[in-house]
């Protein structure tokens, strides 16, 4: 039963884990030309997540459906940004898109983020996941 | 044509002979000064009194000190240097005047004298076409218009070497703002096909840009010294060129369009 249950556990980390490289490995993106991010260190312990896009024409929705915060490897719960709760990381009926989003972290330690970019039409959508490079916050 | 039947003209028509005579290589310069002096005693508010204008130049340029000490006594030779040195100044003033008052006359019938003459210069050492022409492209309309004039409202450098192709109009634009600087994107249509047109500023902090495409390495097409990336994203085609802290991209439906296109 243990081993079951280890093998259960061992497939979901397995799948958690390639979900994300398979998306990555996606070349082409049938609503996304171009998406770029970053992670800074505002002093304070103040980590922003910044992000853009440009879609392919006028789209109804374009921006991130997700902004994930990793905290020295660990993912930050509470600083997980759901585009269906804080709408604002999602744009709607434009071309291009920018926001940030900023995480009271605590000085010294190293942070990164994952971004899922989005593009869609209001019937199909693409997504493009991207890693920022890590910052250690001052 | 001679002086009464030049009389008989009106400004503009003679404004038109003017221009005619100082565009030729050939100028007509005993028209070029009967003309003048009509329009001279047409508008005698833009005389110059050449007594006035000799004695502010002898005032301002030539000064009223002796070149030597007189010592009480005439030196008959130098005096002779002296006068010939005063009838060069008096020529030459005259020259100034001439001009000044020409200047004076062609600008008060809106001619930019000194522009043809700049003009007539540029001929005779050869440059003559290459810096008016890029000046005629630069004022024909074209839909990149719509995104320059958004990149000059963002202090962003403009997109002088970009056309959009004939046919397109621009339908709408986007400026965006991140951490990077701003994004200012366009896009435009035919009717049938599309073309988005996107200027992302950098101001220097590292962060990635990424460009989804189709298998194989980008192309790489090299124009006046830029290199620009070539791919394909699906149905649409895509170029990517860095000109300092600027990414510029331009996505395209039409695949009947190539870079050259766009790139003037």
């Amino acid at each position: 039963m243990k081993r079951a249950i280890a093998l259960i556990l061992s497939l979901a980390v397995c799948v958690t884990i390639l979900c994300p490289a398979a998306s990555a490995a996606q070349e082409s993106n049938a609503f996304i030309l171009s998406y770029s991010g970053g992670t800074y260190a505002d002093g304070g312990g103040v980590v922003t997540v910044d992000f853009s896009l440009v879609g392919k024409g006028t789209l109804k929705n374009i921006g991130a459906s997700s902004i994930y915060l990793y905290e020295n490897g660990s993912l930050v719960l509470y600083a997980s940004y759901l585009s269906s709760y804080y709408s604002y990381i999602m744009g709607h009926n434009r071309a291009n898109y920018a926001e940030s989003v900023s995480y009271n972290g605590t000085a010294g330690r190293t942070y990164y983020a994952i971004i899922t970019f989005y593009g869609g039409d209001g019937t199909s959508y693409d997504t493009e996941t991207y890693q920022t490079a890590s910052v250690v916050a001052t | 044509m001679n002086r009464e039947e030049l009389k008989a003209l009106n400004d503009e028509q003679l404004r038109e002979i003017l221009l005619a005579e100082f565009e030729s290589p050939g100028a007509n310069v005993e028209l070029i000064q009967t003309i003048t002096d009509i329009l001279r005693e047409r508008h005698p508010e833009n005389e110059r009194d050449a007594h006035e204008a000799y004695r502010e130049f002898e005032e301002g340029y030539a000064g009223t000190e002796l070149l030597f000490e007189d010592e009480g006594r005439q030196r008959p030779r130098l005096q002779r240097k002296h006068k010939r040195w005063k009838r060069a100044v008096v020529a030459v003033a005259a020259v100034l005047i001439a001009l000044l008052g020409t200047t004076v006359v062609a600008s008060a019938a809106g001619i930019d004298i000194w522009g043809i003459i700049r003009d007539w210069t540029q001929e005779t050492f050869g440059f003559e076409t290459r810096v008016s022409d890029d000046a005629i492209e630069r004022v024909e309309p074209n839909p990149i218009d719509a995104v320059n004039q958004l990149l000059i409202e963002n202090g962003m450098p403009t997109l002088s070497s970009i056309a959009i192709p004939e046919g397109y109009e621009c339908v709408s634009t986007y400026v965006a703002e991140s951490r990077r600087g701003k994004l200012i994107t366009a896009e435009f249509s035919d009717g049938m096909s599309s073309i988005v047109l996107s200027v992302q500023e950098y101001s220097g902090e590292g962060a990635s840009m990424y460009f989804p495409k189709d298998e194989g390495e980008p192309k790489i097409i090299t124009v006046a010294g830029v290199d620009y990336y070539v791919t394909t994203n699906e149905d649409w085609s895509h170029y990517v060129w860095i000109i300092e802290n600027i990414v510029v991209e331009i996505g395209l439906t039409d695949d009947s369009l190539d870079l050259y296109e766009f790139v003037r």
